[in-house]
């Protein structure tokens, strides 16, 4: 008798080989592309002459032209 | 307007059928590549049976409220299918772009967005539709950021270009091979693998390995997705093309490295495989 609507084989297992390259490198994408919107935001419309970024101290100069 | 914290899974306009991996006998709900046996109560057998051909969801879950299930069980139902990939979904794109809104706004409140499993044997060309689905999402932010950093002013539009192309080639050439070597070992041990894609998320599921097999499996995809990365981000210097792409290649080579940390798939094999010992 099963009461539960569905129980699932617990011998077998749906853990996938799932790889994690497209998430890591989307969440890499959104990084840069934050920096740029931050840039953006200093300097203007491709006004940044140069960007530093401290990732150890998450910190971030932008220098303007 | 009120925000739902979580998005719909499917529309009522969505068809759905039941995977043809899957097959419902004697109240049991069989998984034939994987050989898992799944027990269905009279109730959920009956609802899923009506998905054996292609349905529309609104008149599925008329059907399913017919047979006395509530909207929580309906939920358990199409969550249980939708984990194990044995969901076939139609949709239009009037019915995407709704989607797309709504998860859209549900990530703006911090909620949370269930995608639909794609589920396919475990063939070269399910393996290339499946990677291709898996990055459409990525391409999308790409080229959002590569207009960006061309709008700083930093990087040219050609440089923009090239980074962004050849990029997304690396990371789409690299994981192909990650997830072929996968398939490979796989069919090697006379087994049938499937693929799956949920989101940006992307894996094989295959029945249990021997221990040889399994270890080499989990390590060798890494290691040849890596390999790929590498070679891409060297013929791409050869070319003489950005030097921003090398370093991109170098961290897509990164990036298949992680998947042998004990969150992920490849990672979790080989620590069930060491006893825990490593990682």
């Amino acid at each position: 008798m099963v009461n539960a609507l569905v129980v699932a084989d617990s011998s077998v297992e749906y853990s996938t080989k799932e790889s994690p390259v497209i998430v890591a490198a989307a969440a890499f994408v959104i990084a840069v592309g934050g920096l740029a919107v931050a840039s953006i935001a200093i300097c203007g419309w491709r006004g940044s002459k140069q960007v530093m970024v401290d990732w150890m101290h998450g910190k971030a100069t932008f220098v303007c032209r | 307007m009120v925000l739902r914290l979580v998005s719909p899974l499917l529309v009522e306009s969505d068809l759905v059928s039941l995977s043809t991996e899957l097959v419902v006998e004697d109240g049991l709900l069989i998984d034939k590549t994987l050989g898992a046996r799944h027990e269905l109560s009279a109730v959920a057998r009956e609802a899923i049976m009506q998905i054996e051909t292609s349905l529309r969801f609104d008149r599925w879950a008329t059907s399913m409220t017919a047979l006395g299930l509530s909207g929580a069980q309906q939920t358990e139902i199409v969550q249980f299918l939708n984990h194990i990939g044995g969901l076939r979904v139609t949709r239009s794109w009037s019915a995407r772009l709704e989607i797309f809104i709504t998860r859209l706004q549900v990530a703006l409140v911090g909620g949370k967005s269930a995608a639909v499993s794609w589920r396919r044997c475990a063939s070269p060309s399910a393996l290339v539709v499946a990677t291709l689905r898996a990055m459409t999402g990525l391409a999308s932010l790409s080229l959002i950021a590569a207009v960006l950093c061309w709008g700083t002013g930093l990087s040219s539009l050609v440089d923009a270009i090239q980074v962004l192309s050849g990029g997304l080639l690396i990371i789409w050439a690299s994981t192909l091979a990650h997830e072929f070597t996968h398939v490979a070992i796989t069919s090697a041990t006379g087994k049938q693998g499937a693929v799956m894609q949920q989101g940006m998320r992307l894996g094989i599921l295959h029945p249990p390995l021997s221990t040889p097999a399994e270890l080499a499996s989990t390590l060798t995809g890494p290691l040849v997705g890596a390999a790929v990365a590498i070679c891409g981000a060297v013929m791409f210097s050869a070319l003489g093309l950005s030097p921003l792409l090398s370093w991109v290649g170098m961290a897509v080579a990164g990036f298949h490295g992680l998947s042998i940390l004990p969150w992920y798939g490849d990672g979790l094999s080989l620590w069930k495989l060491t006893g825990g010992r490593i990682a």
